[in-house]
């Protein structure tokens, strides 16, 4: 093969870089010897990684873990990193900065490991258990604050969540939260340094990728990652197998992977979490990925909001550069790849595979048309593999366990776990990972911790997604679908009965409106059409027939827009009028069920139970809170009233009344 | 005139050399993209200056100039919204000559839209600096910037 | 290779090219659908939504921008079904929403779209102005413009590459980048040749006033 074989390059402009064309010319030789030779080192290498990362994961004075996730860094887990670190300890502690345990609920969060491993547990810490953790950490045994104590199944034994058990609970939440979890990909999370290249290696890291290098051909992980069914955790749900044959057997020489971290999906982190907790699982997911299909050249986009798992994930590059884990020959096999990272500067469609392309060919974040999949005509021309950072993060676990055993959770066509992003009218937000199929009811109601009552509808995947009613019913990819919604990336955001459906469904075609690209008409123009008729029934402007004209532009929108984007911008409303009529019908006469559209509603004071107690007059901020004239009784005055619920929520007496009734005055006036 | 920056993308890994993380480097190195830069920037990357400017105006978080020496803030809450907060801001953008930018070319005045603001009886409100004006009428904008133009 | 494909139009098997825009190709076979923003001689680019036709697959009636596709042996499509005609209608009303154009041509064209719908289902309502913007015209920036790039690629193509989009969604409009001398459009007026609405006038530098950098 010669370089006239070359299929020219889509873009005139761009020219293969000459690191790329050298490595292409030295895949043409034959290798000789390729790595049994070398096999020794390297074993040598990722052994003395896991040795210094035992050292240091199970040391013989007390370890204090403090959880430093965003979550745990905006819950103050700085102050309380500081105090501990500035302690002098006399060599019996060191206190290390741990990613996210998933229990964000529970943050400022601090595990601490003594010499015989055991695990405390302290949860919301503060000032108040500081001293009761600088007591556990030397030895003497706690008292109170202690959330759960857990034991190391085979002391010093830890590559993951699973291999503890609790052995004392004093606050149940925390064992509700976990028990129903299967921590496959995220089990490292919370317990593994993200700093520390060999804590990752001593727990079972970078073993799938010397597996894989070494023991295995790139087509026997492509047939690997087949069998094992897993599903793309982007949010469509495509066969990761297939992709990366279809990448595979391409005929063109210059292949790219990406890896999508650009997660813009309003409520879902889970990318960022496994990247601010766990960056060595995702590039050992990615590294493994582009040995499969071939690539030279990786690329991790990820979104520029995200600046704690940039610089983490920046830190965990160069160290697995450091210890030749990525650039050239790769644990000494001949195989090379560079990663490098992608800024995305804030726009929500660059999550789309097509429009991500765009941005890194320097043009606008465009969505283009499909076909040709990227996976046959992606960057530059050149068949490129894009895969979420959370499904990259599931291929060392395959590799390292086999296809069979990948299935022993999910459903037949959905194997394997998902992460999901629990949060809104739930008592025990936070990420978690749990079997695909899982009920919902097991979700929402134990593992969050919200009553049958109190949640009445729960959003699914993001403002692309769609809110269905609180039902039991599966999570896998086609139960969801089966619902209207779809699975997204993972975010589900409960929702309580004083949430009003039609406003949330506002809001998130509001979100669209601002994030569409505005290159085709139906999502440019279309959406914030969309955006006003919804407007008018908050607002109570709405004419009858307002419905019907919503529905059949959402559907026209959903028909006719370029992209999955546009496509599936208007789900919100097209499930929520499904499910939720009666919401948007008592919108039309001026009444919000859910009293939360603020120009429907009117506070009252409920005079018989009010007892004068002043608090909602001194907290109104416009003084609608009056002395009636001539009485001595409190009464709102409407006029003024901006419906902030100050008074609503200071009322000791829970005499304030929020009511919103049907126009009375419509058909006077007209 | 003020001194252009050095060119930071000189110190850029050959594979980083995405005009996105140049353009990222430079709004966090000056706070804004100046358009000297951006037109080296063209002919190193040989990219047309368009379509630079295509990418810029396209992602939320880069700005082309300087914010403002004063800062309005237009709530864009329900109530507000319904009572004209779009009007006065549509005032705003042709009073300031404002086109998509949220700063007037002069350097004087930056508008925002921010969500409710709880004050939604006074709607429309907007927030000049750190004080509050409530109930503001479309017509009452030019006076607005006159005064801010007189502030020292 | 060969040059051309069967393909089902509307119940009615016809031989059109393929590699080309299937727009162009139903052209050639004497099918005309309606668009706002193709051009034979530039890349396809899929924003006016006038094109929109059906394809079947995999068992379903699929809603396709006919410039973005290409022909396949063996398609089935329909340009004229109810669906389309009352899509289209609808893309007629939210471009419509983009005016007042100074062409009445473009105005009456998309108006003539609404009443193909509107025939079809019921009876076509003589006060189109009203029907169409109901009483109030939206705030769009340069209105006239109907965003349909036209200019933006001929300016990339044969000009001197001055014409971008700016921003995005509601804010989305084409701007022109200066060069360091006035001098720098090429004066070529392709722009103003393939503008479908005439919002291109007078000298691009008067007709686009949105820039970045002022």
């Amino acid at each position: 093969m010669n370089m006239k074989e070359f299929r020219p390059p889509a873009r005139h402009k761009y020219q293969v870089p000459a690191s790329v064309r050298e490595e292409i010319e030295r895949k043409k030789k034959p290798v000789e010897n390729p790595y049994k030779l070398l096999d020794f080192d390297v074993q040598i290498s990722l052994r003395s990684l896991v040795e210094e990362g035992r050292l240091s994961l199970f040391p013989n004075t007390s370890r204090i873990s403090v959880g430093m996730g965003t979550c745990g860094r905006v819950a103050g887990a700085q102050v309380i990193a500081r105090n501990l670190s500035e302690r002098n300890w006399e060599n019996r502690a060191r206190v290390i900065s741990v990613g996210c345990l998933g229990a964000c609920y529970a943050e400022p969060l601090v595990d601490i490991r003594t010499p015989e491993g055991k695990h405390y547990f302290y949860g919301l810490v503060d000032r108040g258990s500081l001293w009761q953790i600088i007591k556990t950490a030397l030895g003497e045994p706690p008292s109170h604050n202690l959330w759960a104590v857990a034991r190391e199944r085979q002391t010093g034994v830890l590559r993951g969540i699973h291999d503890l058990e609790l052995i004392k609970l004093e606050n149940t939440s925390f064992r509700d939260f976990f028990h129903p979890q299967v921590r496959r990909i995220s089990g490292r999370c919370g317990l593994v340094d993200p700093q520390n290249i060999n804590e990752y290696a001593a727990m079972d890291g970078y073993q799938a990728l010397e597996k894989a290098l070494f023991k295995l051909k790139p087509r026997r992980v492509i047939d690997m990652v087949a069998n094992s069914g897993l599903r793309g955790r982007g949010g469509a749900g495509f066969s990761t197998g297939e992709k990366w044959d279809i990448v595979s057997t391409n005929s063109d020489p210059v292949r790219f992977v990406v890896a999508n971290a650009d997660e813009g999906d309003p409520g879902a982190y889970m990318d960022r979490a496994l990247l601010e907790s766990d960056p060595h699982g995702v590039l050992e997911g990615l590294i493994i990925a582009a040995y499969a299909v071939g690539a030279s050249r990786g690329y991790i986009f990820v979104r520029h909001e995200y600046q704690l798992a940039v610089q983490t994930l920046r830190q965990a590059i160069s160290s697995a550069h450091r210890v030749g884990f990525l650039g050239r020959n790769i644990m000494g096999s001949s195989y090379t790849l560079e990663i490098s990272i992608v800024e995305s500067a804030g726009a929500f469609v660059c999550g789309e595979e097509t429009s991500m392309l765009q941005v890194m060919e320097n043009n606008r974040g465009e969505p283009r048309r499909r076909p040709p999949y990227p996976a046959a005509q992606g960057l530059h021309g050149h068949p490129t593999l894009i895969n979420n950072v959370e499904t990259l993060a599931n291929i060392p676990w395959i590799v390292l366990n086999g296809a069979e055993a990948f299935r022993d959770f999910g459903t037949g066509k959905s194997p394997g776990t998902k992460i999901f992003c629990l949060a809104g009218d739930v008592e025990r937000m936070g990420f978690i990972e749990v079997p695909l199929g899982i009920s919902s009811s097991i979700l929402v109601g134990e593992i969050g911790g919200a009553t049958e009552e109190s949640v009445k509808a729960l959003h699914i995947g993001g403002p692309s997604g769609g809110i269905v009613p609180y039902n039991e019913f599966s999570l896998d990819y086609e139960s969801v679908a089966a619902t209207g919604a779809i699975m997204g990336s993972g975010g589900l955001v409960a929702l309580g009965h004083n949430r009003c459906i039609v406003d949330i469904a506002r809001h998130m075609i509001n979100f669209m409106v601002k994030e569409s690209c505005g290159k085709c008409l139906f999502c440019r123009d279309g959406l914030p059409e969309l955006e006003a008729h919804l407007l008018d029934l908050c607002i109570g402007k709405a004419e009858e027939g307002i419905l019907e004209e919503i529905e059949d532009l959402s559907q026209a929108i959903a028909d006719s827009a370029l992209c999955g984007l546009g496509q599936t911008a208007v789900n919100p409303v097209l499930t929520t009028l499904k499910d939720f009529y009666a919401d948007y019908q008592a919108h039309i006469k001026g009444r919000c069920p859910a009293v939360n559209c603020k120009p429907l509603i009117d506070f009252e004071i409920n005079l018989t139970s009010c007892r004068d107690c002043r608090a909602c007059y001194l907290v109104c901020p416009s003084g609608a809170v009056k002395m009636r004239s001539g009485q001595d009784r409190y009464i709102v005055d409407q006029q003024l009233c901006t419906k902030c619920w100050a008074c609503y929520e200071t009322c000791p007496f829970d005499c304030i009344k929020i009511t919103s009734e049907e126009f009375m005055w419509r058909n006077s006036y007209e | 005139m003020k001194d252009v920056p050095k060119s930071p993308w000189e110190d850029f890994p050959e594979n980083e050399r995405l005009a996105i993380n140049i353009l990222n480097r430079i709004q966090a190195d000056n706070g804004f993209i100046p358009r000297e830069l951006l037109v080296e920037l063209a002919e190193c990357l040989d990219i047309p200056e368009s379509q630079l400017h295509g990418l810029i105006s396209f992602f939320n978080s880069y700005r082309v100039r300087p914010a403002g020496k004063h800062k309005i803030r237009i709530c864009y809450g329900t109530a507000c919204y319904a009572r004209g907060a779009p009007l006065i801001n549509d005032r705003f953008i042709e009073a300031l000559n404002l086109d998509g930018n949220d700063t007037s070319p002069d350097g004087l005045v930056t508008v925002e839209q921010v969500y409710c603001v709880g004050a939604c009886s006074q709607a429309p409100v907007i927030i000049q600096d750190e004080e509050m004006k409530s109930k503001i009428k479309s017509y009452q904008v030019p006076m607005l910037l006159d005064e801010l133009r007189k502030k020292p | 290779m060969e040059e051309f494909v069967r393909i089902v139009v509307d119940d009615q098997s016809k031989r059109v090219r393929r590699n080309i825009s299937l727009l162009q190709a139903l052209k050639d076979a004497n099918i005309v659908l309606p668009s706002m923003c193709y051009n034979a001689k530039l890349e396809p680019y899929g924003s006016c939504g006038l094109c929109i036709i059906e394809a079947y697959k995999d068992g379903v009636w699929r809603v396709q921008h006919a410039c973005l596709l290409t022909g396949q042996e063996g398609m089935e499509i329909r340009t004229r079904s109810e669906r389309i005609l009352k899509l289209r209608a609808r893309a007629a009303r939210l471009l419509l929403k983009r005016g007042p154009f100074l062409k009445p041509e473009a105005e009456g064209f998309l108006i003539s779209l609404i009443g193909q719908a509107e025939k079809s289902c019921e009876s076509y309502p003589d006060n189109a102005d009203l029907i169409v913007y109901g009483g109030k015209r939206p705030n769009v920036v340069n209105p006239g413009c109907v965003l349909c790039g036209l200019c933006v690629r001929i300016c990339r193509k044969i000009g001197k590459n001055r014409l971008v989009f700016l921003g995005r969604g509601k804010n989305l409009r084409v701007g022109l980048v200066e060069g360091n001398h006035l001098d720098n459009c090429g004066r070529c007026r392709a722009c103003r040749r393939v503008c479908p609405t005439g919002f291109i006038n007078n000298s691009v530098i008067k007709v686009f006033t949105a820039k970045l950098y002022k």
